[in-house]
């Protein structure tokens, strides 16, 4: 077989000096930005752009890329220690990752995270080294129809997100949707729901709304109680996951990087929808879901293995298709562009050196993650024992400065508050705050896909039902809304017949 | 002599010379203009062919104006934001605006929002890039006058891709069918990257787009290009004839431009005009366009000025006659 050969050739691209050193600097810029929040991998590769010009392309490529899936490693970082979420693929970590850090494990939840993203990054690349060709023509199957099925499909979740009450995390939901439809119609672009105000026609900024929802309303909720910070000083001695955490969570690392891996597949937000894909499976099979969002050591290992393997995954448009999936992925499309590569489906075969290195790169950029976050956990948990009111102003300015970076504008920053105080008090009243986000990503999707489907097919619904990918994931999704009502409904009733 | 009278003479000395400096203020501007560095506003995000075209276009700006040109970034409302920004600046030459047909014609002319040739004067043109329609290559024709007979005969049978609302494969496709009478399924897509993977994946028959995106699926043979947008064929498609030749007068030119508040000074934009077309005969500046796969299409302020007026007028009536 060729394959051996391939990757071994790839790898002697990879770890020439100057490659290994180059993806060294991108693993380690990646981890830095996806520890702050507001700068985004996209953001940061668009500012390295120019620095790869005179660089050998393959290792550019190796640099960008380490960037992208290093942010993945960060991300969970401050979801974890502040509740702010560094990446937009980062915030389901926040509701169990933050529980666990309050309760003196924040080693335990930044070991598992970094350790969880190794498996789920060695295991993608794996997974693409093997079957990329084939991974591509399965996203070539999903038209508007099936793309339709499978975002309604997540929309389901939202039912499983729900903290306490099924009707709040409802509510929570149709809240997001609506919110989703502010800004530009899909179809004619006509503004929507913007009031007249320019800045509204893109819609609601995700990464602004979330550093507001989860950061700021956590600053404004720890202001209303005197510092209680004991519970961080405790138990600051199980720096990593012990055995019993371990027991707990190998299946849902391995359950997230399968989900991860073929969601990423699919252009357009792959990891951060994964990453809510996961933590739901999680929740629904766990014999016990109602530890959820109370610091289930589950509910931080499978989304930050999913969207590890999703962002790996997601090179599998461009190197096959030529088609970049997300921001970061177009910007890397750009920079091979500048040296005269064009992606596409002759990639592999005109520059086999270039694919083969990046996917070797991709296996070391991911042992050296490891090697780099691992030791950085003691100096984060540290961290917390910075006196909460000195930590409040940090990470306020940390959420203001982010804010502002997204679009270079101070109207980000006055949106960012908005949410903080719309998470406040959403929070007094105890509504859970994942489905309104689910939601809100997935709405302005199931809008377009249905748009879609249907100028394509003429106005005909039969389109769902007629192709069979869009039927077994519209299945599914009527599945997941009947099982809990048959539930309650068996439950009542041998509640009835035992009574 | 008197006191007083020497004291009034200053008084009027000093008056005249006011007036004379006020009066000649104008020039005087523009034959120092500039003496501090210049903002040029891109309105998009980072990474796109607007922003890398301005960085390497500027890159050389003090060799020959004198200043640099400081790049800023103000994205948002589809590049209206960053329009209305310098649309409102003092037009005095410091701030200028990355201009694109997207923002700045079709925006103001079809939905009324950004700003147009009404609030903002051209400099010049850098470059741009023609749309190129292209079909999946199972499909039974072969030309636009192949694609044309076989709409017709076809009505809403074929499913056109778009990159999004009046965007660049949008408003061509609706002035080919406005054109000749076709009807045909218009499906829009969240940008050029998922309109591609729908046509490859046989869910749309058509799309539009720029040489850069096509070109290696067209070499590989999954995609057949029909007709380029332009007025004269482009360099790496010497086989594929412009709309034009095939008889539907329809151009498309994603063009990027530099565009100054109304009100800029005649001596200053021409200051300008000329900085920039000595940037981009800069040798190093050529080389960079050339990597991205454009070259340099210069125009100058008069010429590109009625030329972007034309096209903001037709934009008008074809959005006046598509919108009801």
């Amino acid at each position: 077989m060729g394959f051996f050969e391939n990757l071994a050739g790839g790898f002697a691209v990879a770890l020439s000096a100057s490659n290994l050193f180059y993806c060294a600097i991108g693993a380690f810029l990646g981890t830095a930005i996806g520890v702050l929040p507001g700068l985004g991998p996209p953001a940061t590769i668009a500012l390295l752009l120019p620095v790869t010009f005179k660089m050998e392309p393959v290792s550019a490529v190796i640099m960008l890329a380490g960037i992208f899936y290093g942010a993945m490693y960060g991300g969970s970082t401050t979801s974890i220690l502040l509740n702010i979420p560094g990446e937009a693929a980062s915030v389901i970590t926040c509701l169990d990752g933050y529980k666990m850090a309050r309760k003196g494990r924040a080693g335990a939840a930044l070991g598992i995270s970094a350790i969880g993203s190794f498996i789920a990054g060695t295991l993608a690349v794996l997974g693409v080294s093997v079957m990329a060709p084939t991974l591509a023509s399965f996203a070539l199957k999903f038209g508007p129809p099936e793309y339709f099925c499978l975002v309604f499909l997540g929309l389901m979740m939202a039912i499983y997100l729900s903290e306490e009450s099924v009707l709040k995390g409802l509510m929570m939901g149709a809240l997001g949707l609506l919110l989703g439809t502010v800004g530009l119609d899909p179809v004619d672009g006509t503004p929507r729901f913007t009031l007249g105000i320019s800045r509204l026609t893109d819609g609601v900024d995700f990464v602004v709304m979330v550093m507001g929802l989860f950061g700021l309303a956590e600053i404004l909720c720890n202001l209303e109680a005197p510092e209680n910070r004991e519970i961080f000083k405790t138990a600051l001695k199980g720096l990593l996951p012990n055995r019993e955490d371990w027991r707990q969570c190998w299946a849902s690392v391995l359950r997230g990087s399968f989900l991860g891996f073929f969601i990423g597949v699919l252009p357009g937000g792959g990891a951060i929808i994964s990453s809510f894909a996961a933590y739901a499976v999680e929740k629904r099979l766990s014999k016990h879901p109602e530890r959820f969002g109370k610091g289930a050591i589950e509910g931080v290992a499978a989304p930050e293995a999913a969207n590890n393997a999703a962002s790996t995954s997601s090179f599998i448009p461009l190197m096959t298709l030529g088609i970049p999936g997300n921001a970061s992925i177009a910007m890397i499309f750009v920079a091979l562009m500048i040296h005269g590569i064009r992606p596409g489906p002759l990639l592999l075969q005109e520059h086999p050196n270039l694919f083969w290195g990046v996917i070797a790169s991709m296996y070391i950029g991911n042992a050296l993650l490891l090697g780099l976050n691992l030791p950085l956990i003691n100096f984060w948990v540290r961290l917390l024992k910075v006196p909460y009111r000195y930590l409040a102003v940090v990470v306020v300015v940390v959420c203001v400065i982010g804010a502002y970076s997204v679009n270079n504008s101070a109207w980000d920053v006055g949106m960012m508050v908005f949410f903080g105080v719309m998470g406040y008090l959403l929070r007094k009243f105890a509504f859970p705050l994942s489905p309104f986000i689910l939601a809100m990503i997935l709405g302005p999707m199931l809008e377009r896909t249905l748009q879609q489907s249907l100028i394509a097919s003429g106005g005909n619904f039969m389109t769902f039902l007629d192709r069979p990918i869009s039927a077994v994931l519209l299945l599914a999704a009527g599945f997941l809304m009947l099982t809990p009502l048959a539930k309650q409904i068996l439950e009542k009733r041998r509640l009835l017949q035992g009574g | 002599m008197n006191k007083r009278f020497c004291l009034t003479m200053m008084w009027v000395g000093l008056l005249m010379c006011i007036c004379a400096v006020g009066g000649m203020a104008p020039t005087a501007v523009a034959e120092e203009f500039p003496t501090k560095p210049v903002t040029l506003i891109i309105p998009v995000g980072a990474g796109g062919s607007h922003d890398l075209t301005a960085r390497a276009v500027t890159s050389v700006a003090i060799n020959y104006l004198g200043q640099p040109i400081i790049v800023q970034l103000k994205p948002g409302g589809g590049g209206a934001i960053g329009s209305e920004l310098v649309a409102k600046a003092a037009p005095d030459g410091y701030t200028l605006l990355f201009g694109g047909m997207g923002w700045s014609s079709t925006l103001p002319a079809v939905e009324g929002r950004s700003k147009g040739p009404d609030d903002l004067i051209a400099v010049c043109r850098i470059n741009y890039s023609p749309t190129i329609i292209v079909a999946r290559s199972e499909m039974p024709f072969k030309t636009l006058k192949e694609m044309l007979q076989y709409a017709k005969a076809n009505p809403e049978k074929l499913i056109y891709a778009n990159t999004g609302p009046w965007g660049q494969a949008d408003l061509p496709w609706k002035m080919i069918v406005k054109q000749t009478g076709i009807s045909a399924k218009n499906v829009p897509y969240d940008g050029g990257g998922p309109a591609l993977l729908a046509v490859l994946g046989g869910h749309a028959d058509m799309t539009g787009g720029l040489i850069s995106a096509l070109l290696p699926h067209i070499k590989s043979g999954k995609l057949r290009a029909l007709a380029v947008l332009d007025d004269k064929r482009e360099k790496e498609l010497p086989d594929v004839p412009t709309a034009k030749e095939e008889g539907v007068n329809v151009a498309n030119l994603m063009w990027r431009s530099v565009l100054a508040p109304k009100g800029t000074p005649r001596p200053v934009i021409d200051k300008l005009a000329l900085a920039f077309k000595k940037m981009t005969e800069d040798k190093s500046v050529v080389s960079m366009i050339d990597k991205l796969g454009d070259e340099i299409q210069y125009m100058g302020p008069d010429e590109f000025g009625k030329f972007w007026r034309e096209e903001f007028e037709s934009q008008k009536e074809l959005g006046k006659a598509l919108k009801k």
